[in-house]
């Protein structure tokens, strides 16, 4: 199957990592590949994001490799459908990206986008503008014909590539609308060196993993379908597609069965010269016969099912609690990988005082990291600091001026304020910093007893001094009387208690503890840890859908922790889903059932961040995703990254140490050190994983 | 003889009726009262007014809360409980898809559970205040207040990775190595319905021994048995023929409203044995916000109830030749 993983990539599902996570509408956010200017030939890559410094496993050699035996994989939610324009789930990704193919593809250690249907293209701006005033964008392509046919053995065509995406302009599915909507037309080229061309209404810098990273779908197969929505693949004979399996068992509910030995020596793309040439691919694959999917009904289940060897990995990673036991089980081992996204606590920055940097700032000072990564994490996890994982290197402030990746001290402005005694925050440390109207905006200088040394790639925070005047007096609030902080004064934000302000404490959205048991603990002690500082704030619990529709649906929170998976290496659509202000809600258009509220409409940036001229980082992110040269493109986004982390709508809590577990006494091949190795890259894996013995590794 | 008038019936069956009716309203408001729209994880951030507004108009949320509400009995009152958003097919297919898998799986346990009760409660209630009786009920107290789900992982992890002898989860074979026959079906379902009808079975059937043991105490201080003694008859005749005959009577009933309730009891275990019946289902269905499916499945955990209780009106009848319902109107 092909390394197309635009698709998984849009998906939206949720990810438990000890607090529960959400990619909530992330076919926007999560596109956003980066092409270069141009690829003139087959096998060039595109100029592309740095790589991180780790090296993946050596690749083995596709001659040496015995091919057959039937891989067995476990998942424990159901696909639900496999229509790959319906379904928005990764799990129907599992099944669907082994079936369809796009016309690019990302290799995941260099996060470089490959020729893959398309074999090479250009683009040129037009003299054109579309309705933002942009320049249109024309992209000529050629298609890939020879040798690739349809899994049903159909004739492929560059005209069906053409219908293809008309056919989806027509029906503008929601998983993919995002790229759909920057697409005026596709058509076949008047130019004799190009088969197609794709007219964009602005300039889209990460075209070849957003336009060309949509699935192509076959004529004759959706020709007279009127509503995608209700098509069902299965039933009709299919589904049907360029990539390298045949659907040859669906029972969604329990199991279902992806073929590659039916389609043996009819798939190409796994061929294809860029592959040999990145580092830890195989090429030449699939060297499976098939991979066949269980469906469980519980993580406990999964895990089970794994250690007993019933089945040879399983989708995403183990869970922490499973980690020494795995490591302890003979023939399985954990391939190790990055985190997609990161676990973060976001503000409302419509509320008072979390209007306010400082404030917001101190809120960071007071939760303890070590307790969080080395004692609650068990130290499987990274610190979190930047809204960009640790693996997208490109797109991280260090990259700027070769600063440690994780460690340089630009990335610990808003560490834990240790106070004298273990357990307690520096209280006057960080009293001071808030009455003095201190605030951290990107200048070097010591902040609550900490050396900042200013921001690496020379940005400023948005806001320039306090909204507010602070001060402590006597504790009046509830919460804060009857806490078992016992602290000594009370914050007053412009002579007023919070809670006075705000009718009540501020407030701290956390899922139920049995959910996440980890993040419950973290957040009493940095409950403890603010209420210690003087500030009153509660915990509210509330499951999991009900704290997205607060949260994502009607922004009525103060404050809330939840997670992002499968963002986008190349930064700039991920930016622009989770920050921008178009994707924030000024509650100004009331929508919905609801006559008086906004509640229809999920956006994916709940904080309001950018809504506000002291909070934004708007431009810098509008300058990256319009921005068709690689490098300006990724300046651009690294000090977007940086503003976000100095801005601090959001606090990164931290990032998954990935470890994808998987039966190694009888497979190998699996390439570690990339991100999500058993998710988001999970159709790389499927494309060289072969039986142990063979192969040169 | 009928012992229950026909307008006492229709009587019943108007009001079972109008219950229906009040229980999907409810559903209706409850589901809209809810915060958020089943339709929220289809919008994406970057879709247009225009586009957002067809995706309402799709699911019929463009129209007036009113002609929703009325558009929702209909459709309801005629078995079309409209499409799931996450499976993207209709939730009837759906639901007649899962429903005879957890028939299977619930109707043999409540079959084994409504053999086994009775018996031992027959037992208990003949010969109650016996050191048999007190030891077997004290016992059986004792696993009717383990939670089914603990029993059940109790069990899985001794039959299936203990002893290895029975499989721990799904319906059938995923990847059989042999050929689908009638034979073979059922040999593999069998195979593995054992461990979670085991599972389920082992605390299942003290609920109807409850019923069973006081039952059977009350009739052996009526005159019939004492009459059936006096003749002279064996003690296993008495007991079987004339005192228990009588005291199933309340069990009887207490089963078929029972019957009712094995897809409420499903939830759990189905999860727990990755049965895809459908307690997975709405489970499923509550956690992806597929409120449709969510929506069909408690209105028809509600009217199996409502069904199964003017059912048991009937039946109680016939059982009790002493009830005679709308004798007087």
């Amino acid at each position: 199957m092909s390394d197309n993983q635009t698709d998984s990539g849009r998906r939206r599902f949720m990810k438990g990592t000890g607090v529960a996570a959400v990619s909530l509408g992330l076919a926007g956010c999560s596109g956003g590949g980066d092409e270069g200017t141009e690829t003139t030939s087959e096998g060039t890559t595109s100029e592309g994001t740095e790589t991180t410094e780790s090296t993946p496993t050596e690749a083995g050699s596709a001659e040496d490799i015995e091919e057959g035996g039937i891989f067995n994989f476990g998942m424990g939610q159901p696909p639900n459908n496999i229509n790959p324009i319906a379904s928005s789930s990764a799990y129907s990704g599992v099944i669907t990206d082994r079936i369809y193919e796009s016309g690019a593809a990302i290799d995941p250690v260099n996060f470089e986008m490959h020729p893959n249907v398309f074999t090479d293209w250009t683009s040129e701006e037009m003299d054109e503008t579309g309705d933002d005033d942009q320049p249109n964008v024309r992209l000529l392509f050629n298609v890939r014909t020879d040798g690739l046919t349809w899994n049903d053995g159909t004739e492929f065509t560059a005209e069906q590539v053409v219908w293809s995406y008309n056919y989806l302009l027509e029906q503008m599915p929601g998983a993919y609308v995002a790229s759909l909507n920057a697409i005026d037309e596709v058509s076949m080229s008047d130019e004799s060196d190009w088969d197609c061309e794709m007219i964009l209404n602005s300039p889209v810098g990460t075209f070849a993993f957003d336009q060309f990273g949509i699935p192509i779908l076959p004529k004759h197969k959706w020709e007279g379908v009127s509503d995608f929505s209700t098509y069902q693949p299965y039933e009709n004979d299919g589904p049907v597609g360029l990539g390298p399996g045949v659907v040859t068992q669906y029972q969604p509910d329990t199991s279902i069965e992806v073929s590659f030995a039916e389609r043996e020596g009819e798939y190409n793309l796994a061929s294809l010269p860029w592959r040999e040439e990145v580092n830890g691919i195989i090429a030449g694959g699939p060297f499976i016969d098939a991979m066949r999917i269980s469906v469980y009904s519980s993580e406990s289940a999964l895990t089970q099912a794994f250690l007993e060897g019933e089945i040879d990995s399983l989708y995403d990673n183990i869970r922490t609690s499973s980690i020494d036991e795995v490591e302890n089980t003979d023939g399985v081992e954990l391939v190790d990988g990055f985190d997609t996204g990161y676990s973060h606590v976001s503000f409302n920055l419509r509320r008072t005082p979390l209007d306010d940097l400082p404030f917001r700032q101190v809120l960071g000072f007071a939760f303890d990291d070590v307790y969080w990564v080395q004692q609650l994490q068990r130290g499987y996890a990274q610190k979190g600091d930047f809204v960009m994982p640790p693996g997208y290197t490109a797109v991280r402030p260090e990259t700027s001026n070769n600063a440690e990746l994780l460690t340089a001290p630009a990335t610990n402005a808003f560490d834990f304020r240790q106070g004298d005694s273990p357990g307690a925050v520096d209280v006057d440390g960080v009293r001071s910093f808030l009455t003095e109207g201190q605030m951290i905006t990107g200048e070097g200088g010591t902040y609550a007893g900490f050396d900042y040394p200013g921001s690496l790639t020379g940005v400023t925070a948005s806001q320039t001094e306090p909204k507010h005047e602070y001060t402590f007096g006597p504790v009046e609030s509830s919460v804060l009387r009857q806490s078992d902080a016992d602290p000594d004064q009370e914050i007053r934000v412009d002579g007023e208690t919070i809670t006075s302000i705000n009718d009540g404490p501020l407030t701290m959205f956390v899922d139920p503890p049995q959910d996440s048991p980890q993040m419950a603990k973290m957040t009493e002690n940095w409950v403890s840890m603010l209420q210690q500082i003087g500030i009153p704030v509660e915990q509210q619990v509330l499951s999991f859908n009900t704290a997205l529709t607060r949260v994502y649906s009607e922004e009525n929170f103060d404050m809330f922790e939840m997670g992002w998976v499968n963002l986008s290496p190349f930064a700039t659509n991920t930016l622009y889903g989770l920050f921008h202000s178009d994707n924030a809600d000024d509650h100004s258009v009331a929508e919905g059932d609801d006559e008086e509220n906004n509640t229809s409409t999920s956006l994916n940036n709940p904080m309001g961040y950018g809504l506000f001229e002291d909070a934004t980082a708007d431009d810098l992110i509008s300058t990256a995703r319009t921005s068709l040269d690689t490098e300006a493109r990724n300046a651009a986004a690294r000090e977007a990254v940086e503003k976000i982390y100095l801005d601090f709508p959001t606090m990164v809590t931290m990032y998954n140490v990935v470890k994808w577990p998987v039966n190694s006494a009888e497979w190998d091949g699996f390439l570690g050190d990339i991100p999500g190795p058993g998710s988001t890259y999970l159709g790389v894996q499927m494309l060289q994983v072969h039986q142990a013995g063979s192969g040169s590794e | 003889m009928t012992r229950i008038s026909g307008r006492y019936l229709a009587k019943r069956i108007v009001v079972s009726y109008l219950t229906l009716l009040v229980i999907m309203s409810l559903l209706f408001v409850l589901l809209r009262s809810m915060p958020g729209s089943f339709i929220t994880s289809m919008i994406n951030p970057q879709m247009t007014r225009e586009q957002i507004e067809r995706i309402r108009e799709t699911w019929g949320l463009n129209e007036p809360l009113w002609r929703q509400y009325v558009q929702f009995m209909i459709n309801y009152q005629t078995g079309d409980f409209g499409r799931s958003p996450t499976y993207s097919t209709a939730v009837s297919e759906l639901m007649l898809r899962r429903l005879p898998r957890t028939l299977i799986l619930f109707g043999s346990t409540f079959i084994v559970g409504y053999i086994v009760g009775p018996l031992v409660g027959m037992y208990l209630g003949w010969w109650r205040g016996s050191n048999k009786d007190k030891s077997i009920f004290s016992s059986s107290l004792l696993m009717y207040s383990m939670p089914s789900f603990w029993i059940a992982w109790l069990f899985i992890w001794l039959f299936n990775y203990h002893l290895g002898w029975l499989p721990s989860s799904y319906m059938f074979t995923q990847f059989p190595e042999f050929e689908w026959t009638a034979f073979t079906v059922m040999r593999d379902v069998l195979y593995h319905l054992a461990l979670p009808l085991l599972s389920v079975s082992f605390i299942g059937w003290v609920g109807a021994m409850l019923i069973m043991r006081p039952s059977m105490n009350n009739v052996t201080e009526e005159g019939y048995v004492f009459l059936a003694r006096a003749k002279g008859l064996s003690e296993r005749t008495v007991m079987l023929k004339h005192a228990a005959r009588n005291a199933l009577i309340p069990v009887a009933t207490g089963a078929i409203v029972g019957l009712a309730f094995i897809i409420d009891g499903a939830v759990v275990i189905e999860n727990v044995f990755s049965w895809p019946g459908m307690g997975q289902l709405i489970v499923n269905a509550v956690l992806s916000r597929d409120f449709p499916v969510a929506q069909a499945a408690f209105f028809v955990i509600a009217a199996l109830i409502v069904v199964m209780r003017l059912f048991t009106d009937v039946v109680y009848t016939y059982l009790d030749p002493r009830i005679k319902f709308g004798e007087g109107e």
